[in-house]
């Protein structure tokens, strides 16, 4: 009897295929090929993401509901821009409008989230504890600036991206990402000081 | 006193930039996660109209007024007159014995 097993041939066959031709079937319906997307882009907008959410459940709802976003929007993709652009600014402007929709209630909640504390993997580690610290003054600072000033300096000085990419992933002009960011910095340094962190 | 406030803040940004508040994601139930929300995942009839392109807009935008203008046309003779008559005449279709 001929047995033939097409299942084992298949990943090999597909895993050929380059980010484009998988975009193209994800795009017309193909979930899984947006599944296999959504794989590979999913640190990236773990990792972007990760600096707006108050904790890791926050956080998986978040990433979620981004990647879902994703699905929607990819039928109205144009391959006129990079796909690497399109995912991150749906990514970007799901985060802000997680900020704008969540702001009333992050106001009453606790600042530190005690998962992250349990999180330290090794508590002897001084430099990661240093940087820990130093992210939670930062959040502590960033909870003080609405929505969009948040967006701005989370974009521009802790992911690093230029003026240009932010004002390319927030859709605003460049002269408005940098004002923002001016004021932004100023009423950080402000709370900084009434804080009395500053040395 | 001003460059010491912007190197204090510089140097906290500096440290945040290198922590990942919730380290990697895991990759623990992600697809069935992601499926099952797929699967619930059908589009709203607001996103659907923000999903048409400014392009699609301006194809159908001259079309509905030519449309339109052809009816008013068409009809001159017979459309009402004030708000009134175009009240009565639309209240005169509705199945209610007004």
């Amino acid at each position: 009897m001929f047995f033939f097993d097409t299942t084992r041939f298949k990943p090999t066959v597909e895993s050929e295929l380059s980010e484009s031709e998988w975009v193209v079937r994800a795009a017309g319906g193909d979930e899984e090929a947006f599944v296999h997307l959504a794989a590979s882009y999913r640190p990236r907008i773990w990792a972007t993401a990760s600096r707006f959410a108050r904790s890791r459940p926050e956080l998986e709802d978040l990433v979620q509901d981004l990647l879902v976003k994703l699905w929607r929007g990819l039928p109205g993709y144009r391959s006129d821009a990079p796909f690497e652009h399109w995912v991150m600014t749906v990514a970007v402007r799901g985060c802000y409008d997680f900020l704008r929709s969540n702001r009333r209630r992050r106001e009453s909640e606790c600042l530190v989230d005690p998962a992250d504390r349990r999180d330290d993997r090794d508590p002897a580690d001084e430099r990661e504890r240093s940087r820990r610290e130093a992210w939670e003054t930062v959040r502590l600072l960033l909870e003080q600036l609405d929505a969009k000033d948040r967006l701005v300096i989370t974009l521009l000085d802790l992911e690093e991206r230029g003026v240009r990419e932010t004002a390319a992933l927030t859709g605003w002009s460049e002269a408005n990402v940098k004002v923002r960011a001016h004021r932004a910095r100023k009423k950080m340094r402000d709370h900084l000081h009434e804080l009395g962190l500053e040395p | 006193m001003k460059h010491e406030d912007l190197s204090s803040l510089d140097r906290l940004l500096a440290e945040a930039r290198r922590h990942r508040p919730f380290g990697e994601p895991s990759s623990f139930g992600f697809e069935t996660r992601l499926r099952a929300a797929l699967a619930t995942a059908a589009p709203s009839f607001a996103e659907c109209l923000a999903s048409l392109s400014w392009r699609f807009s301006a194809t159908v935008f001259p079309v509905i007024l030519a449309a339109f203008l052809f009816l008013a046309m068409r009809h001159h003779d017979d459309l009402p007159e004030g708000v009134g008559g175009l009240v009565s005449q639309w209240a005169g279709l509705l199945p209610l014995p007004i």
